[in-house]
């Protein structure tokens, strides 16, 4: 049996969290939770998971922030980002996907 | 075809007028002064040009007229020797035997002169006959008359030829003609002259008048004379001198005794004698001088001619070419009279010929002027219907309106009483148009003959007069009484008589003034009330009206009161023009500027345009910040096309603002052919002020904008928590956890969706600024970064930042929050060491945006720092003051400013304010 696939949330929105985190594990997936950009730099320090689910818009450190990190600093460059937005903008799009993001969700 | 036929009529009129004016004056002799002075002129010009190659002047002292045969009979048998072709005696020789006379009558070419008798009574110096016809004859001694100087007593075989002699015709005392024959007893007898003359000749002299004008071209100098010693001594020089030449014998002019003017002593300063008078009037006959003059049916015919032909160039002529014409056909008329009096002797009418010419030209002037000015008049009378019809004068007219007028005085200048009296032209008193809280007596008192004090001092005042006398009849209230004329286009057209409280009269000046403005459009009113009632009586018909105001001073008073009215509006729309807030510029359709209001002259200060100097194309350019092509683009677009251009235009200098530019065509609507057309008379281009607007706008879409993004957000947790609820996988408890998950949400929504339209609804007027509204929290930052980049730069200070991509909106105002960053940031540069940095962070947490500013400086104790920002009892710096002011805006916007300091650490504040949703 091989061993479940981990994924990286980091939103600032608890319910959210809760919701796909139940959702996501219901179908296989284990799941990791970080409140912000900063506590998802702090957990990568010691996971290294399969996908990062990535908000965009929160505190101390937004997405932008993070994935800027991620895909310079971090020794997990390689990880794929599902970015979670409310912002319809086209621009923020595209710019988060300039950014290394694998695909953005509205 | 009328006009051309009245033209045509016109023209005989003044053709035939001037004829008859100048044969009137003609048979009047009016000209001949002038025509003298003409012919004095031309022989001046003459002169020296012809000799006297055909007389002879042989002077005797007067005292030798007694010395008998042994000098006259010596003479004439002499001169006979001598061949002299005729002996013309300008006298009677004393002491001569028969044997002279009776020698003249053997030799048949001696004549004498036979002197005219003076007598007042019986002076027969009678005009010729025209049918009178020149002869040639002798006369018997016997042919005495009593008027005649009696013949010498001679044998009758002796007859003498005498001519008559007289003192010649004179104007002013100038001497220029020569009597041709007198008629005496109906007897017709010539003058010496013509008698010698037709000898000399062989043939009738065709003389038609009575006198003809002498040839004075010789200068006196050239008139052959011989001393009478000299020709009886023998020593003659030259026998040519007398052989085949008219010898007239004479007494020379002694010094003393004066001799007669003519044109000679004009020109040449000099008086000849009788003798040489005779001699030039007989040379003018020998050498065909005697000058011919048109008869009075040629002189009028040349006269016709010329008038109508030159009536008819005047015709095709303007009046500058008229009179440059008239000044040449003038010189014409000169030069063509003196050619034929200086080659063929005719003499023209010259003076009727340019008098008739100038006449001519003052008719066919004062006919193109009459023309003009009733062109001119019609023009203006029909512009002045025109401006009367535009004016709605019969609400004027209005019992109504005067009410509503009495009411309005009544209320706004708290007046106790008041009366309108209207004064129209025809009557002698003034009526009454309404009034208030006035008696009858009242009433009727101010309806008298208003002229008389104080009516006549107010209308000499022109202008508001308080009375030292009351108007009305007394009240138990003080009151204070004025008396002010209604006056429109300078005439009086009514009164304004008014009584305010005492009480109520606080400010006479502003009062006085207010009376000044009130009254003059009361005037204008009365006036277009005036017009109304007017027209109506003349069934405003065009021709009635038209004869109403036609003529007189009438026309004049139309007219200025249409043109005041006219005027009145124009520096109305003038004025709100100018006074119109929103910056308008008007072009001509060439795109060149006519009129730039206040506000354009401001915001082209501000924003460094060239209203005043650019075409419209240059200021497209620059507005618009587009290439020549486009603003052509424009510019036809607008012109051509007929269609406005409406864009959005940002204008930037050290303020941002930004307008809608308005620019469209505007017309001026003219009546041809009975339809009223629209006329292009300019572009006017308009920059209305959007910026608060813009902003305003822009506040709503980021609350809506932040609205879908948190719904977005949510929503992906409701879809999730559906998917769970749904999904048999789930256990009940996991169920409960995401309905009650579920169930917060929906609360949150309801609790945002209340707030944003809290802030939806807010009512922004664009007129003030906004002051506490959820707005960007990364703007204001950068604002304030560019207003305090220039004194950082200055003190080598570097602002460094670090701003979340994506953060909430905060509570605020906008250019407030710039201003109060940009207060921290100047304080902090003021303290910061030279080379280092100022750090700037934004963080969003607790609901809330945290500004976090920190510099390396000097710093200062703590406790100090707190007491400048929060201490009203310690005296600060202006830059502290800022921080004052905008610590208060902060606790307004319910944030919070944190500072701290340490000594040679720095500075460093933390603003918190409120995030929205």
């Amino acid at each position: 049996m091989n061993p479940a696939k981990k994924i990286l949330m980091v939103d600032d929105d608890d319910d959210l969290r809760k919701l796909l985190g139940l959702y996501l594990n219901m179908a296989g997936y284990e799941i990791f939770h970080a409140i912000h950009g900063e506590d998802g730099k702090e957990q990568l320090k010691t996971l290294t998971p399969d996908l990062i689910i990535l908000d965009m818009m929160m505190p101390v450190l937004d997405g932008m922030g993070f994935l800027r990190w991620l895909r310079i600093d971090a020794q997990q460059k390689n990880i794929p980002v599902l970015s979670l937005t409310g912002l319809s903008h086209s621009k923020t799009k595209y710019e988060v996907l300039a950014l290394g993001a694998s695909d953005v969700f509205f | 075809m009328w006009n051309k036929w009245q033209n045509q009529l016109t023209r005989f009129f003044y053709v035939l007028m001037i004829t008859v004016i100048l044969t009137v004056l003609m048979f009047f002799e009016a000209f001949v002064w002038l025509d003298e002075w003409a012919y004095d002129g031309f022989e001046y010009l003459i002169s020296n040009q012809k000799g006297l190659q055909q007389v002879l002047l042989i002077e005797a002292p007067p005292e030798t007229r007694e010395q008998g045969n042994q000098t006259w009979l010596t003479l004439l048998e002499r001169l006979h020797q001598k061949q002299a072709k005729q002996i013309v005696f300008t006298f009677f020789p004393k002491n001569v035997s028969s044997d002279f006379y009776c020698q003249a009558k053997k030799y048949g070419n001696v004549f004498f002169a036979r002197l005219l008798q003076p007598d007042d009574k019986t002076y027969p110096n009678h005009p010729l006959p025209t049918s009178w016809t020149p002869w040639l004859k002798s006369y018997s001694p016997s042919s005495w008359t009593p008027w005649l100087e009696p013949l010498p007593k001679i044998p009758a075989r002796c007859e003498i030829n005498f001519g008559l002699v007289d003192i010649p015709p004179h104007t002013h005392g100038i001497h220029r003609r020569q009597y041709s024959a007198f008629l005496i007893e109906e007897q017709a007898y010539p003058t010496l002259e013509v008698l010698a003359a037709e000898h000399f000749l062989g043939t009738p002299l065709m003389l038609r008048e009575a006198t003809y004008p002498v040839y004075f071209g010789s200068e006196l100098e050239r008139l052959p004379k011989i001393k009478l010693d000299n020709m009886l001594s023998g020593d003659l020089m030259n026998s040519e001198l007398i052989e085949q030449r008219s010898i007239i014998v004479g007494f020379a002019r002694p010094h003393n005794v004066p001799g007669l003017h003519t044109p000679l002593s004009l020109f040449h300063d000099v008086m000849i004698s009788m003798p040489e008078y005779h001699a030039l009037a007989l040379n003018t006959l020998l050498n065909d001088q005697h000058i011919t003059t048109l008869s009075s049916s040629l002189e009028w015919l040349l006269l016709l001619i010329l008038i109508t032909l030159s009536a008819f160039i005047y015709h095709i002529l303007n009046t500058q070419q008229a009179s440059r014409f008239t000044l040449a056909i003038s010189g014409f008329y000169i030069l063509l009279a003196w050619l034929l009096y200086r080659y063929t002797s005719i003499w023209l009418p010259i003076i009727e010929m340019i008098l008739a010419q100038w006449l001519l030209y003052w008719f066919d002037f004062k006919n193109k002027l009459f023309k003009s000015d009733t062109r001119l008049r019609q023009r203006l009378v029909d512009s002045s219907f025109k401006l009367a019809d535009r004016i709605n004068a019969k609400f004027l007219a209005r019992e109504e309106y005067w009410s509503q007028i009495m009411m309005m005085l009544h209320e706004v200048l708290n007046l106790n009483r008041l009366l309108i009296l209207e004064w129209s032209p025809g009557y002698h008193y003034p009526k009454e148009i309404k009034a208030l809280h006035c008696s009858l007596a009242d009433i009727e008192e101010q309806q008298r003959d208003y002229n008389r004090k104080p009516y006549t001092i107010a209308i000499q005042k022109k202008g508001a007069l308080l009375l030292t006398q009351p108007l009305f009849k007394s009240i138990d209230v003080a009151e204070q009484h004025y008396l002010v004329p209604l006056i429109f286009g300078d005439e009086v057209l009514g009164f304004w008589a008014l009584a305010i409280e005492t009480r109520n009269w606080h400010n006479k000046n502003k009062f006085e003034a207010a009376l000044k403005d009130l009254a003059l459009q009361l005037g204008e009113s009365l006036y277009h009330r005036q017009q109304w009632r007017l027209r109506n009586q003349t069934n405003k018909k065009q021709l009635r009206r038209y004869f109403q105001v036609e003529g007189g001073d009438l026309i004049y008073q139309s007219l200025n009161k249409s043109i005041t009215t006219l005027e009145h509006r124009l520096t109305g729309l003038e004025n709100i023009i100018a006074e119109l807030e929103t910056p308008t510029i008007i072009y001509d359709i060439f795109g060149l500027t006519l009129s730039v209001n206040q506000g354009m002259n401001t915001l082209s200060q501000t924003f460094k345009l060239t209203a005043h100097q650019s075409t419209i194309l240059e200021f497209l350019m620059t507005l618009c910040q587009t290439d020549l092509e486009t603003a052509r683009h424009y510019f036809r677009h607008i012109l051509l096309e007929q269609n406005a251009i409406v864009q959005q235009v940002t204008l930037t200098a050290a303020i941002k603002r930004v307008f809608v530019l308005n620019l469209q065509l505007f017309y001026y609507q003219e009546e041809t052919d009975g339809s009223l057309l629209n006329v292009k008379k300019g572009i006017l281009c308009q920059l209305v002020d959007i910026t608060q607007m813009k902003l305003q706008n822009t506040l709503k879409e980021q609350v809506a904008e932040r609205l879908i993004f948190q719904f977005r957000n949510d929503m992906q947790s409701i879809m999730t928590a559906s998917k769970l609820l749904s999904s048999e996988q789930s256990s009940h408890q996991e169920k409960r956890m995401v309905a009650g998950i579920l169930q917060g949400k929906i609360n949150a929504h309801l609790k945002i969706l209340n707030e944003v339209e809290t802030q939806l609804n807010v009512e922004l007027d664009a007129s003030i600024q906004v002051e506490n509204y959820p707005i960007d929290a990364k703007e204001p930052i950068l604002d304030a970064i560019e207003k305090v980049n220039t004194i950082a730069t200055e003190q080598q200070i570097k602002i460094h930042h670090e701003l979340p991509a994506l953060v909430s909106l905060v509570f605020a105002a906008p250019n407030e929050l710039s201003l109060v960053i940009a207060s921290v940031l100047t304080l902090l540069i003021d303290d910061g060491a030279p080379n280092t940095d100022i750090t700037l962070e934004l963080e969003e947490r607790d609901n809330g945006m945290t500004y976090t500013f920190k510099n390396s400086g000097s710093g200062m104790p703590n406790e100090r720092l707190q007491q400048y920002l929060f201490s009203d009892d310690v005296d600060i710096s202006d830059k502290f003051n800022s921080l004052r002011r905008a610590i208060k805006l902060i606790t307004d916007w319910k944030g919070t400013l944190t500072a701290s300091s340490q000594i040679d650490q720095g500075l460093s504040f933390e603003l918190r304010l409120r995030s929205f949703i």
